[in-house]
C-alpha cells in the first residue's frame, strides 16, 4: 500500500486546471507512485512560486499527502534546470502527456517510461530530430504497457525477419509473413523493421514506417478514441 | 432533513457557480430568502434577461448584447492593431491598463489537447478569417503565458506566417514595484531572455 505522506518524489505535471478560486487540480506522473491526481492548494495565489513552478515539463521534486484519490500537494521544488520546449516541440510534449494521460492506469509505477519520458522531454528540448523522441517513447509506452514484440522475428513462425521481404503487422500478435485476421499495416520492408530492432532510426524509410507501426499500436491501445494533439499538428 | 424541495433545488443551482459547495450555496440561499429578497428578485430578473439577451460578439466573439460589440463599433479604434486574447475576463484586465487603442479577439479558452478542445473549438478558424479579411498588420498574442497559452499563440503564428502579419507577443518578465530576490525562477530566466537595451 502507498505511504500517506510521500516526500521528494520526481515527477512531472502532466495536465492542470484551475480549481476553486485559489487552487490548481494536477495530473501528475511520478517516478515511484505513477499516475496521481492531487490538488495545489492556494497555487494561484499573486507571488505564490507553484504557480510558475507548477507547468508541464518542468522537472519537479514533490512532496503529498493521502492515501487513495486526490493527493493534497505539500512541497514543490524545482528539479535540475531544462531548456524549455518551444514550437512544434511543444506540441510534441503535448502528445506525449495526452498519451501519458490516456493510456497509463493510476497510482501504478512505470519507472521504465518515466525514464523514457525524461530522455524524450531532453531530447526534444534539443536541435534533434523531432520524430525520433517521440517514436523511441511510443515504443517504450507500448513495451511497458506489455503489448511489445520482437521486431526481427516473425510472430507466426519464429523465422527472421530478412532485408527485402515484405512483412505484416498485427498489433496483437507483432510481425507475420502473412496477413491475418487481426492484420493492420502490410507491405513492411523487412530492412526498416530491422533497423528499428537496431534501434537505429536515422534513415528516413525507417521513420516512415516507424511511425506507421506505432500509430497502429497507439491506436490500437486507445480502442479506437481520437488524440486531440494530433490535431496540431495539422 | 429536507425543508423544502424547493429550498433544496435552490442550494443544488448555486451550486454551479465556480468555487461553491453545499455549505456556501446553503447560506447564500437562507440569506437571500431571509434579509435580501430585494436583492435575489433582482438577481434573478438580471440574470434572466442576461441568458436571453447576452451573446457573443460576431467580430471578436466577447459577451455583448449586440451584435457586434460597442470596442469593435468603435471607429476611433486603431483596426490594423488586433489583440488575441484568452478570456472576456482578460480584455477588460487590458482595457483597464488603458495602453491598448486596438481591437480584440476573445478565444474561448486555450488549446488543451488533453481536454479534448482543439482549434475549432476555441475559434482560431474564425480569428484567421479576420486577420486576413480584415488588413490586420499587428496580431499581438496575449494568451497567458502557460504552455497551453504558448502553445496556443504558436498555431495561431504558425498559420499567419506566410501572409505578412507583423505577430508580436506580449514580453514576460518582473512584476512592476517586485523585488528581485523572491522572484521565481523562471520568472527570472524569462525576464533575462527578455531583457532589452536601456534607452533612456
Amino acid at each position: 500500500m502507498a505511504s500517506h505522506r510521500v516526500e521528494q518524489e520526481p515527477a512531472w505535471v502532466i495536465h492542470r486546471r484551475p480549481y476553486r478560486e485559489t487552487s490548481l487540480l494536477l495530473d501528475l506522473f511520478s517516478l515511484n507512485h505513477g499516475r496521481i491526481s492531487a490538488v495545489a492548494k492556494g497555487a494561484r495565489r499573486l507571488n505564490q512560486p507553484w504557480q510558475s513552478q507548477l507547468e508541464p515539463f518542468l522537472p519537479l521534486q514533490l512532496a503529498w499527502l493521502g492515501r487513495t484519490g486526490l493527493k493534497t500537494l505539500t512541497g514543490a521544488d524545482p528539479g535540475p534546470p531544462s531548456a524549455r520546449l518551444r514550437g512544434n516541440r511543444l506540441y510534441c510534449g503535448l502528445y506525449l502527456n495526452e498519451l501519458i494521460q490516456r493510456l497509463l492506469p493510476e497510482g501504478e509505477p512505470f519507472p521504465a517510461i518515466f525514464a523514457g519520458y525524461m530522455n524524450a522531454l531532453n531530447a526534444l528540448a534539443q536541435d534533434d530530430s523531432l520524430e525520433i523522441p517521440l517514436r523511441r517513447f511510443e515504443w517504450c509506452l507500448v513495451a511497458e504497457l506489455g503489448y511489445g514484440f520482437s521486431l526481427d522475428t516473425l510472430a507466426d513462425s519464429g523465422a527472421t525477419v530478412v532485408a527485402g521481404g515484405l512483412y505484416c503487422l498485427d498489433p496483437e500478435q507483432g510481425i507475420s509473413q502473412l496477413a491475418g485476421r487481426g492484420c493492420r499495416l502490410r507491405n513492411l520492408p523487412g530492412e526498416d523493421l530491422l533497423a528499428m530492432a537496431a534501434g537505429d532510426l536515422s534513415q528516413v524509410p525507417v521513420r516512415r514506417s516507424a511511425k506507421r507501426i506505432m500509430r497502429v499500436l497507439v491506436d490500437h491501445l486507445l480502442q479506437g478514441a481520437p488524440l486531440h494533439s494530433r490535431q496540431l499538428f495539422q | 432533513m429536507s425543508l423544502s424541495p424547493l429550498l433544496d433545488d435552490l442550494v443544488d443551482a448555486l451550486r454551479c457557480l465556480p468555487g461553491v459547495g453545499q455549505k456556501s450555496a446553503q447560506r447564500m440561499a437562507f440569506h437571500l430568502l431571509e434579509r435580501g429578497r430585494d436583492g435575489a428578485g433582482i438577481l434573478a430578473d438580471t440574470l434572466a434577461r442576461s441568458l436571453v439577451e447576452i451573446g457573443r460578439c460576431d467580430s471578436c466573439q466577447t459577451f455583448t448584447e449586440a451584435p457586434v460589440c460597442a470596442i469593435c463599433r468603435d471607429e476611433r479604434r486603431d483596426s490594423s492593431l488586433l489583440c488575441v486574447v484568452e478570456s472576456p475576463a482578460d480584455l477588460v484586465a487590458i482595457e483597464q491598463s488603458g495602453d491598448f487603442h486596438g481591437h480584440y479577439f476573445v478565444l474561448l479558452g486555450h488549446l488543451s489537447p488533453i481536454d479534448g478542445i482543439g482549434p475549432a473549438d476555441i475559434g482560431i478558424p474564425r480569428l484567421l478569417k479576420r486577420v486576413t479579411d480584415n488588413g490586420v498588420q499587428e496580431l499581438i498574442l496575449a494568451t497567458n503565458p502557460t504552455v497551453e497559452g504558448e502553445a496556443t499563440a504558436h498555431y495561431i503564428a504558425d498559420r499567419l506566417l506566410v501572409q505578412g502579419v507583423s505577430i508580436t507577443r506580449l514580453a514576460n518578465g518582473l512584476p512592476v514595484g517586485g523585488d528581485l530576490g523572491g522572484a521565481d525562477g523562471s520568472t527570472l530566466s524569462h525576464a533575462f531572455r527578455g531583457r532589452r537595451p536601456l534607452s533612456g
